[in-house]
């Protein structure tokens, strides 16, 4: 394969696996965080997507991307690193037949704790989002809701 | 959001002939809006402080209100980009609670008039003490649109987890 072939080979692949710049979240981590997710477009000719994106916040609280999950209309867990903070980004990506694609962003900053679980409820109902997240504590199995809070709570280290 | 814009300076422009004004203080848009096209006050009643009808605000406008938001518009001859930043102000004092709705078009809107530091006043609610537990909120706004925003806005004063309006819808 020419030098040439071989550069355009490998173009075309990021092209069409890295292009949007998203990619899967995974960690190997126990999974400490379910998603139960609960979308309504409000009409028949538009679609709703909702995902979270997971970023990593350095003791700085800059943050840097570590991945996506899609949300369907189920639950999803995955595993987040306890004991420092992660911001998560909940995109709402609205679609329709005669409009425009827009999307809504809700973004939180959480520190889990430790053996504790966790529960976001997301949800998209006309045209109002919301995302309640609740720590479970895993001897008593209380839960109590977290207050949502953006990047402007972050203190660095 | 090009619509509501228009609709917005529309409102204003009836209510001032061509004097060529837009409300420049929360103040102003509080006198101007009751006869002005579209312009609608409603008032309302929720079993809370104002102070804690502010702590609401205070929490939800930041988180929801303070956002920027690119719109695109295109057809065969043209193409548009719109950029407009809300800005939400909240201020608790001891006679009452604000809530400030602004927006400042930073890209593909001509600005006619003179624009207020943080934006044209497209909304303002106060929560107004009626009794300890008890407050009067009164939006000034206009009568059509931003159905969304008006939900939450009522939710909040109520003390309820209602959540964000969709401003891009």
């Amino acid at each position: 394969m020419t030098r040439i072939k071989y550069a355009v080979l490998v173009l075309t692949i990021w092209f069409v696996t890295g292009c949007s710049g998203l990619k899967t979240y995974h960690s190997d981590l126990e999974n400490n965080l379910k998603i139960t997710t609960q979308t309504d477009s409000g009409s028949i000719f538009s679609s709703m997507q909702a995902a979270v994106d997971i970023h990593k916040v350095n003791p700085d609280c800059s943050t840097e991307y570590t991945g996506t999950v899609q949300l369907d209309d189920s639950s999803n867990d995955i595993g987040i690193p306890a004991g420092r903070s992660s911001y998560l980004v909940f995109v709402f990506q609205k679609s329709g037949l005669f409009s425009a694609e827009t999307s809504t962003t809700y973004n939180t900053l959480i520190r889990p704790r430790n053996g504790y679980q966790y529960i976001a409820e997301v949800s998209y109902q006309e045209n109002i989002y919301n995302v309640i997240i609740n720590e479970i504590d895993p001897g008593s199995r209380t839960s109590r809701e977290i207050e949502t809070r953006g990047m402007y709570a972050c203190r660095p280290v | 959001m090009k619509i509501r814009f228009v609709l917005y300076i529309a409102i204003f422009s009836i209510l001032n002939g061509c004097a060529g004004h837009m409300p420049q203080t929360a103040d102003e848009f509080r006198k101007e809006l009751p006869g002005a096209f579209l312009g609608e006050v409603e008032k309302f009643q929720v079993n809370r402080s104002y102070a804690d009808v502010g702590r609401s605000f205070q929490k939800m406008a930041p988180q929801c209100l303070d956002v920027r938001i690119k719109s695109t518009s295109q057809s065969n001859t043209s193409y548009s980009v719109v950029v407009t930043k809300w800005n939400p102000t909240v201020k608790i004092n001891d006679q009452k609670a604000e809530l400030h709705i602004q927006q400042l078009h930073e890209q593909g809107v001509l600005n006619v008039y003179e624009v207020p530091e943080k934006g044209y006043y497209m909304m303002v609610v106060d929560a107004i003490p009626l009794g300890k537990n008890s407050s009067e909120v009164v939006m000034y706004r206009s009568s059509v649109g931003n159905k969304a925003l008006i939900r939450a806005i009522k939710g909040w004063a109520a003390g309820e987890k209602i959540g964000c309006p969709d401003l891009t819808a």
